[in-house]
This record gives C-alpha cells, structure tokens and sequence, in this order.
C-alpha cells in the first residue's frame, strides 16, 4: 500500500534499473566523491544535500558504490555510503527491489556488494510476491552457477527467512565446502542456514561437515569466525553431529579442524554468552557417549570462554583444578591452560597448580607436546573458479 | 515525391510531410498531417484529426490496445484490469517489460504508435518506394535507446507491409535539435539574405535548446557553407555538429508533476482525511494520472490567461473530478497568482546547479566545449514545452533578447518539420550526410580505477591499449563505463563520478592464461552504423591473436558471452 501523499514517489517502472535517468546518477556520484574528499564538518552539509534530493539519489547513491569502490575501502567510509542508502530507500519496496538487483545481482563490484550487504539487513525484510520469491531464488542459482557467493549468500539471506530456497541453500553450501575455496562465504551461508532453521542443526552441520576434509583449516577457522548458533537445542544438535562426523572419519578424527575450530569459535561464544547453559552442555557431552575428541574440544572451547571473559567458565575450571586429582578431565582443563597462558587469569591459575598439583602440570606439559607435532595446516587454497580482471 | 519525417516525441508524437515544387529550392513546402483518431466523449465515440498523436497507449486484457487520443479519453475512468502507458520514450532503451495486462517492452509499444502513423501514411498514399523516411531522437541518446528506437520502427514498418533498403535504416535516425535547425534554416533560407535571422556567411555558432515532454537537448552547431561556388541553399549549408549535452530526462512532464504535487497538497489541506489514507498500487496510479492531467490544464489556463506579463495577477482554478477509492474529490475556487505558480516551478526555472533545470544545462554544454556565451551567436529553442511562455521567460531573460535569441515559429512542430525537410535533402542530395558525434566517451575498469578506451564526439576508433591479467584464469571480465573525456591536465580521477555502468562481458580465452599475460583492447563504432554503440575486440599473448568481438548489445547483459 501506498500513503497517499507519497504517490509522487519513485515508481517500480523508475527502480527497476539504473538507466532511468543518468544525469541524477551522475550529480550524486559526484556529491559522493565530495563527501569521501571533505572534513567531517562539510560532510554533514553534503549528506544534508544528497537526503534532499530523497528517494531518487537512490539509483546514484547506488552507482557510485560501482565507480567510487576504489575509494571506499575503510569499513567507515562503507558505512558513510551505506547510512545514505538506507536513509534514501525510505522504506519503498520498489527500492528494496533495486538494491538486490543492482546492488547484488547484476552488480560485479565486490565492495559494491559489500555496502549493499551492509543496508540490507538494516531494511527488513524485502516483501516479495511469490512469483518474485521464485524469480529471486532462480537468479540466486544462476549466481550459484557463476560462482558469484558474496551475492549468493546476500540473497539467501533474503530468501530463507520467507521459507524459500532451503534445500538449495543447502546444497549450495555442500559445494562450496567441498570445493575448499571461499570458505568465508561458505561459512556465512551456513549460518544463515542454521540460524532461520534451528531445529535443522543437527542434520545440516552433519550434512556440510561430511564433506569437509578433516585438515580444512581454512574453513574451520572461518566456521569459527562467522557461524553462531542461537539456541541451546541448536547447540546439542550441533554437537551430536560433531561426534558423527568424527565417528565417521575414524582414524584421522584427532584432527578434525571443522570440528574443533567450531568448538573453538562458535561454542566457547556461546557458553560465554549464555552462561547457564555450561553445566548443561558439559552434562550432555558426558551422557551421550560422543567421540572421545568431543571431551577434548570442549574444553578447548572452555578454554576459548576464559580468553572472552567468561566468569562461568573460570569457575568450571577452577572445579577442576584445585582438587588433588589428575584424572582425564583434570588433565584437559590444565592442558588447555597451557594453550592460553597468555591471559593473566590463565597464568596465574596455571601458577598455583604448578604449586599444588604439579604432577598434574607435568602430565600437562607432556600432553602439549604431543600437539606440536600435528601439522597445523591444511590443504593449500586453489581457485579455479576466479576470472581475471585487467591491470597496468 | 514525398519526404516524411515523424518527431516519436514523449507526449506527443507528430508526422511531418515535405513536398518540393517545381523549382525545389524555393517552394519546398512542409507540413504537418493531421491524425485521424477517434475517441470517446462520455460515452460517444467520436471522430476527429488533430495536428499529432498523444503518445499514450490504452491497454486492456483480451482487446487490441487502443492509440493516441482514444487512450486519453479513457486514461482517467480506467478501471479493473486495464493500464494507461504514457511517456513510454523516457525508458526506452532499458531492458525492461511493462507487467500485465501491457506486457511489452518500451520499443513495443513505441512501435504501437509508429505503426498507427505508417498505417495513415499507407492509407493515405503519402508515401511511395524510394521516398525518404526519417525519425528524430534526442541528440544524445544512448546506443540502446537508438537501437530501441530503430527496432520500433522495424516492427511497424513490417507490419504495415513498409520496406527499406539497408542504407534507409541506417540513415532513419537524425537528432532532434538538428532537425528544429533544419526546419528553421529551411524557413529562413526561403526569406531574401537581408531578412534571414541566421547569418550562415558569418560560421556562426548556434546552441539549439530543445525541451520536449521528457527530455531536454542541447546541440552545439557550426554553420557554414559546404561550396561557396554553389547556391547558397538548405542543401549547401555545412552542419558542423560539435558537441552535445549528455542524455538529460528533463521535460514537460517534470512541470506536470512538480505542479500535480501542489494540486495534491491542496486537495489534502481541504479533505484531511485523505491524508492518512492509503492507497493500492493501482488507485496510486489513477491518482496520479489523474493530477498529472489537472496541472496539464493548470499549464494551458496560465498561458491564456497570464501570457508574460501576468505576475500580479491571480485566477480562480477549479479541478475536475479526481476520483479516488469511489469519491470524486474537487480542488474548487483556489486562487493561484502568477507569482505562486511561478514559485512552485522555481526549482526548474530558477538558476541552480542541476541537470533537472531549464538555465545549468547551456552552462554544462558551454564548459563541455571550452566555450563562452559570446562565443555563440544564437540560441535556438524548440520544442514542445517551449510553448510554455514562463520558460521561454526565463530563457529569454539568462540568454539576453538581443544576443541572438531565437524561437521557433511553432517550437512544437519544428522538429517533426525538420525531420521530413531531412528525409527531403536525404533523397535529393544522396550524399547529405549529418555525422553526429557521441555523447559519451567509453572506458574500460582495471584493478584501479577506469582507463580510456574510446573518446567523446567524432572518434571512430580508440587506440589499442595493452594491459595483464590480474590472476590465472581462462575467463575475462570487463565492466565497461560510459562518461565524460579525461580533460586535457589529465586529471583521470575527475572523470569518476561522470561515469555510468553500460555492461559487464565475460571473454572465455578458450585455456588457463598465467597472471601478467598481455592483454590488447580496441573499441570502435562499426563502420556502417549510425547507432553510437561501440563494440570491444580483444587480443591475448600476441597482438595479433583476437580471442574475441563483443558488441554492445552483449555488455548490456550481464551474462553474455562473448562471440568467437
């Protein structure tokens, strides 16, 4: 529906590309230009003068995250760019429209993407008919087909939340987890993937970690950066498949970078986070007969929570720790302290076992060298996919 | 013999005969024909010919479309399925299609209108093998829109059983200002040399301004005689056409708008329950219609009442009925002065900064050519809004009366009658030609920043650059941008913001090339096309190993393939 006093707005016909009206793409790309080139002060007289022109420097706001990508490298500049278009697209669903088909479709601009990706988010859902829902996930699968994922990952984004394109999406990200390269991408649609479908977690994790290498570090180390799970169901579920997938991998399990980078990364967050739920994992990991490993990982991740401030997770270390023992749970605890004895916390707790238990310490520092020997890289990265581009 | 020309204007779209006495040169006359349309009057058909064609298509499911007036008859009471097109030319060009129940591109329904004049044309037997045709477009448009535009006249010509050789198609388009300057120069040529307004033994500069419903256009002409030996007549004039204002979507049908804005405010201030209301994408469009036409009256009371001189007066204005959601809403008894009306187009007729302005637009093509006002000694302005008398003010006022300030005698019918006075030269001097230069000079995108491929105005073929790979890859990408020239302190970073996305291509090199391997690229217009769409060849390893020729039409969508 439209408020009657916009009916003077930009119309669809007016959004649909960026060929309407060149002249006022070409005013704004160069008030852009200024705005990257002025002090502070100036910059809100040109923001003021580009919010004037409303709705329709949208289309010029747009191009010229295309001709000025160059000069918008820094996150801040970015988000100077961004800020202008979510100001402009005024909640009009036609413009919403054009940003997924200029700012990410048909846009061959990585740090184009980029901005567009950041305004995105901050619109809210774009609402689409359900013929465009069916248009928008074949456009999606042809960016699939030319491996453009940045674009592929921004549209699923778009798309899942209003059920559509799941069992593509998923797809989508076998493939590229098995193709080793970008794994970034492959890591943000994976938790796009989890986080609109929580109650799935389980059966993706074990569906994408089955076709990861065990020596992956690459994508473990971006599964630990950009997945985050939400829920603590999804957790348990994401766990359960963990210990699947080592199960599965048998002898070459110890190493299993997906699996423990995700420990790492994506558990510790959540534990400190959430601390309630330490216990309660803990419980669930010592029930369910899960791969030996899992133990190992998780107290990595414990170990992970300490370095995020977690007081939750320093009390569940100092359980352990202080009493005379040097069982297996004892000896993980104090192994992965040596890992972190760069935090001053750390440090000092690894002081006083040193003191109180150092037969545990020992055990500890012996268990640690053991670590060393593991090759801590995986395959290098190959590319095919990538065209080339033109330089001087 | 019959010369034809048809201005496929945004509003309006008008068909132009020229016919030659004995003695051609003196009795060469024009006119323009009247349009056989019929319509409804409430609910009575009528018949009736006007001097041109709304360029307005009605559309309704299962039925032919209806053209011209019969659209505009019905466009206000539209209801239910059915669509009102109008100021279709403002996206031609663009890959767009219009949703049901129209369901065609814009060159479609362009051809819905040529095709209703060709059919008169036939009818009438204006026409006959051999005679001339000839379209007008605005000066600087782009490739696609004259593609476009040569693609809409194909599909009326075919379907009225029209046909032209080649060489007609490629000699179709001519730009619009430069056909007002044909049909002014053919008037003034008729006059004895003491009484011409244009003194062409002087070389003189000319800016022709033309400002139709959509699009305003300036054109830089030199003028000049092409043998002094011969006559000096229309068909020895030398049109030096030297430089171009970049496409500029500024018309009649902006004023409209801007004015319906303030009818609409009016009608909100004296019903305030409307201004909560919301509207389906339809009623928005019926309303909006329906106040683009009311300030279209608005327009034609202030000329008849107002003229120039009339700031201090005011007039009573009462609306037709503006239906919305089963209510007919009226604007009733406003008093508008002058001085208001004026007020509410001053960002258009008052001086700023902005191509949407009737006066920064001869200022950008002064600077584009390196020129001053007193380098110029006429301003030409015509078109369809030229008859709106505030604008021809504010021209008259910036440009200066006596600095060779002129009007056309009817600025509406100028460039239809310029058109067939260049269909005319074109069958009767076979080698006439009008070489238009680009309004764009092309570029190419590297790692950083844009390098140069191909220059603005009369460059046929750009230099053949070399370049490497930034990676090892069997595919290329190439985004190509359309912009102004790199000026000559070579400052190439003040070209950025000028520039505009034409197209990405995707050259398959056929096997792996290494990073650094040397790359040439060539653009060039094709030799025999009139249209100003550049195409690329491509070279790698060796300058003489061409991996491939992409055309425009290729750059233009996004997944192309480059042909082998």
């Amino acid at each position: 529906m439209i408020p009657l006093p916009a009916i003077f707005d930009m119309d669809a016909a007016e959004f649909q590309d960026l060929q309407g009206d060149p002249n006022k793409i070409v005013l704004i790309q160069g008030l852009v230009r200024d705005l990257l080139e002025a002090n502070a002060l100036r910059q809100l007289g040109i923001q003021e003068q580009i919010s004037e022109y409303g709705m329709s420097a949208l289309p010029g706001l747009i191009s010229a995250t295309y001709v000025l990508g160059d000069a918008l490298k820094n996150a801040g500049q970015k988000e100077l760019v961004a800020d202008m278009i979510v100001a402009a697209c005024q909640n009009n669903p036609f413009a919403q429209k054009l940003l997924l088909k200029t700012g990410v479709i048909d846009n061959p601009f990585e740090i184009s993407r980029q901005i567009i990706a950041l305004v995105l988010p901050r619109l809210g859902t774009t609402t689409l008919t359900n013929e465009e829902k069916k248009d928008l996930l074949a456009d999606t699968m042809r960016l699939v087909q030319r491996d453009e994922r940045d674009a592929v990952v921004i549209l699923f984004e778009c798309l899942l939340p209003q059920q559509v394109g799941a069992k593509e999406a998923l797809q989508t990200c076998e493939k590229w987890f098995k193709s080793k390269s970008k794994v970034e991408a492959s890591s943000r649609l994976m938790n796009l993937l989890v986080n609109t479908s929580p109650d799935q977690t389980e059966m993706i994790i074990t569906k994408l970690f089955s076709v990861l290498d065990s020596k992956d570090q690459k994508a473990g180390d971006a599964i630990s950066k950009f997945v985050d799970l939400t829920s603590l169901d999804a957790i348990k579920g994401a766990i359960k498949a963990c210990s699947q997938r080592l199960k599965a991998e048998g002898r070459n399990a110890r190493g299993f970078k997906a699996v423990e980078y995700f420990f790492k990364g994506t558990v510790a967050r959540y534990v400190t986070q959430s601390e309630q739920s330490l216990n309660t994992i803990e419980i669930f990991i010592e029930e369910n007969g899960f791969h030996d490993s899992i133990q190992r990982y998780w107290w990595q991740a414990l170990g992970n929570a300490i370095t995020l401030k977690s007081e939750a997770a320093k009390q569940h270390f100092e359980r352990y720790l202080s009493r005379p023992s040097t069982d297996d749970s004892s000896l993980r605890a104090c192994v992965q302290l040596i890992f972190i004895e760069r935090d001053s916390w750390a440090k000092q707790m690894l002081n006083d076992v040193k003191q109180q238990n150092p037969s545990l310490y020992r055990a500890a520092l012996a268990e640690r060298e053991k670590f060393k020997k593991v090759d801590p890289y995986g395959d290098p990265y190959e590319d095919p996919s990538n065209p080339a581009g033109l330089k001087d | 013999m019959a010369s034809i020309g048809i201005d496929l204007g945004t509003t309006t779209t008008l068909l132009a005969i020229a016919r030659e006495g004995l003695d051609a040169h003196q009795t060469l006359t024009v006119n323009i024909v009247e349009i056989n349309q019929r319509f409804l009057v409430g609910k009575t058909p009528q018949d009736k010919s006007f001097p041109y064609l709304p360029s307005a298509a009605y559309f309704s499911p299962g039925e032919p479309p209806l053209i011209g007036y019969a659209a505009r008859s019905l466009a206000v009471s539209k209801s239910g399925q059915s669509a009102y097109v109008k100021a279709i030319k403002r996206h031609i060009g663009r890959a767009i299609t219009l949703p049901d129940p129209i369901n065609k591109t814009p060159a479609e329904i362009s051809a819905l209108y040529l095709t209703y004049l060709l059919h008169q044309v036939k009818r009438d037997n204006l026409f006959i093998d051999g005679d001339e045709i000839t379209i007008t477009v605005p000066a600087s448009f782009t490739g696609n829109q004259r593609r476009d535009t040569l693609r809409a006249f194909e599909i009326a010509a075919d379907k009225e059983g029209f046909r032209f050789p080649p060489i007609s198609l490629k000699r179709l388009l001519i730009s619009e200002p430069v056909a007002a300057l044909l049909s002014f120069l053919a008037d003034d040529l008729k006059n004895a040399e003491a009484m011409r307004r244009i003194d062409i033994d002087k070389d003189p500069r000319v800016i022709v301004y033309d400002m139709g419903g959509g699009t305003l256009d300036l054109t830089l002409v030199q003028l000049g005689w092409r043998d002094l030996s011969q006559p000096k007549d229309l068909g020895n004039v030398d049109f030096q056409i030297r430089e171009l204002n970049r496409y500029n979507q500024f018309g009649g049908e902006d004023f409209d708008i801007q004015t319906a804005r303030f009818l609409l405010n009016r009608l909100v201030e004296t019903n305030p329950t409307l201004e909560t209301l919301s509207l389906t994408p339809e009623e928005a469009e019926n309303l909006r219609l329906c106040l683009t036409l009311e300030s279209e009256r608005l327009k034609l009371l202030f000329n008849d009442e107002f003229g120039f001189d009339g700031d201090s007066a005011t007039m009573s204005f009462t609306s037709g009925a503006v239906p919305i959601r089963g209510r007919d809403y009226y604007i009733v008894d406003w008093t508008v002065s002058a001085e208001m009306y004026k007020e509410w187009l001053s960002i258009y007729l008052d001086y700023r900064q902005d191509p949407k302005n009737a006066l920064y637009p001869i200022e950008q093509i002064l600077t584009r050519s390196g020129l001053k006002k007193d380098d110029i000694q006429y301003l030409l302005v015509v078109g369809g809004m030229l008859r709106f008398l505030p604008l021809q003010q504010a021209l008259k006022d910036y440009w200066g009366q006596d600095k060779g300030f002129l009007v056309s005698g009817k600025p509406d019918q100028a460039v239809a009658q310029g058109a067939a006075v260049y269909s005319y030269l074109k069958s009767r001097h076979r080698d006439f030609v009008l070489k238009e230069p680009s309004a764009d000079a092309y570029y190419v995108k590297k790692k950083d920043g844009f390098d140069a491929l191909l220059g603005r105005g009369h460059q046929d073929k750009g230099e053949k650059k070399d370049y490497r790979l930034t990676g090892d890859a069997s595919i290329l990408e190439l985004q190509v941008f359309a912009g102004d020239e790199i000026p000559l302190n070579g400052d190439k970073t003040s070209i950025y913001p000028s520039l505009v996305y034409q197209g990405k291509a995707t050259v398959h090199l056929q096997k792996k090339y290494p990073t650094d391997t040397k790359v040439w690229i060539q653009a060039s217009y094709p030799a025999d096309s009139e249209l100003k769409m550049p195409s690329l060849n491509v070279w790698i390893n060796t300058p003489d190993n061409l991996i491939a020729t992409i055309s425009y039409d290729q750059l233009q969508d996004h997944s192309s393939e480059a042909k082998q």
